[in-house]
């Protein structure tokens, strides 16, 4: 038990169910705060596509690095708070997006309500991962299954945003 | 110890939300010049720069230059309806709040564009998941307290 708890380390809540349900459950809950908010944007501003653009591709590119760090890593195992490792996770992705929107994809200017649409989608990514938490160590199919999530959020912030 | 340390990251997590979201509806409204006041602002230069969709989303600039107090200058981002009934020598004038604008001597109306109005409404729902999603990030670190594994060990 004591082995158990220093993987789930305040992360995940205890595993009393196979595992598998609960990568299942943290997918289900991903696509769905995705979406909702993805419909959100099109739905009352159905006539800015990009604004929608950059939160999928803000909330795709967090979900990417989540993936791949919690794949790569293990944080749990070397004893670092994975909340903590979402919440710099997702703090990093608001920086590396100001980055980008400051040079990359500066067309005009640099848009503060293009930058907050698209750090509302790493906060609201970090969110999903903290509140329907993966089972960890994230396994191979785990961080697969995310990564597929985020490169489709991405590919659709990349599509509206330039459509 | 640890509980209280991840309810403290799912607190900065919804401060930045909440934050960003506060921040884009200002930069939305404040487009319409109705939140702001000016104070005898003359214009000294109007620019439409092309975005990713060149005619829907230009971005409209207009800078101005005002000596009531100080001498200043300001650049302004501005909806695309304004930008069309200004031009370069205006005097402009306004209170926070009034939702007209006196160009010279003569009254424009103002109103929030359709990006402000439409970005209310989304961040209404946005705002809600947001709230769903601290309250699972909540009910998760309480179910680790009660009868977790930690206290079982």
């Amino acid at each position: 038990m004591v082995e158990f708890s220093r993987y789930t380390n305040h992360f995940s809540r205890p595993q009393f169910r196979p595992s598998g349900n609960i990568l299942i459950r943290t997918l289900i809950t991903i696509a769905l705060a995705g979406l909702v908010t993805c419909y959100s944007y099109l739905h009352f501003l159905g006539n800015r596509l990009d604004y929608v653009g950059h939160y999928a591709a803000g909330f795709g590119g967090t979900l990417f690095l989540l993936a791949v760090v919690f794949l790569r890593f293990h944080a749990v195992q070397k004893k670092v708070s994975a909340s903590c490792l979402v919440t710099a996770i997702s703090l990093i992705s608001i920086c590396m997006g100001g980055l980008l929107e400051a040079t990359v994809f500066r067309l005009a200017i640099f848009d503060p309500v293009d930058f907050c649409n698209q750090s509302f989608g790493a906060i609201v990514a970090g969110l999903t991962f903290i509140a329907a938490p993966p089972p960890l160590p994230l396994a191979r199919q785990g961080a697969l299954a995310v990564l597929f999530l985020s490169v489709l959020f991405l590919i659709l912030g990349f599509y509206w945003a330039f459509s | 110890m640890g509980v209280q340390l991840t309810m403290r990251y799912v607190a900065i997590l919804f401060g930045v939300g909440i934050l960003l979201l506060t921040y884009d509806l200002w930069c939305t409204h404040v487009r319409s010049l109705i939140p702001i006041s000016m104070a005898a602002e003359k214009v000294v230069v109007m620019e439409t720069r092309s975005e990713k969709h060149p005619g829907s989303d230009d971005v409209c600039l207009i800078r101005t230059h005002s000596n009531s107090f100080a001498l200043t200058y300001a650049t302004r981002h501005i909806d695309s309806a304004i930008h069309q009934s200004l031009a370069v020598g205006d005097i402009l004038n306004k209170n926070a709040g009034e939702t007209f604008l006196t160009v010279n001597d003569e009254k424009v109306a103002l109103k929030y564009s359709a990006d402000a109005t439409g970005m209310l409404r989304a961040h209404a729902v946005n705002g809600l998941v947001l709230i769903v999603l601290l309250v699972l990030g909540m009910m998760n670190r309480t179910s680790h307290v009660v009868g977790s594994v930690e206290n079982k060990a």
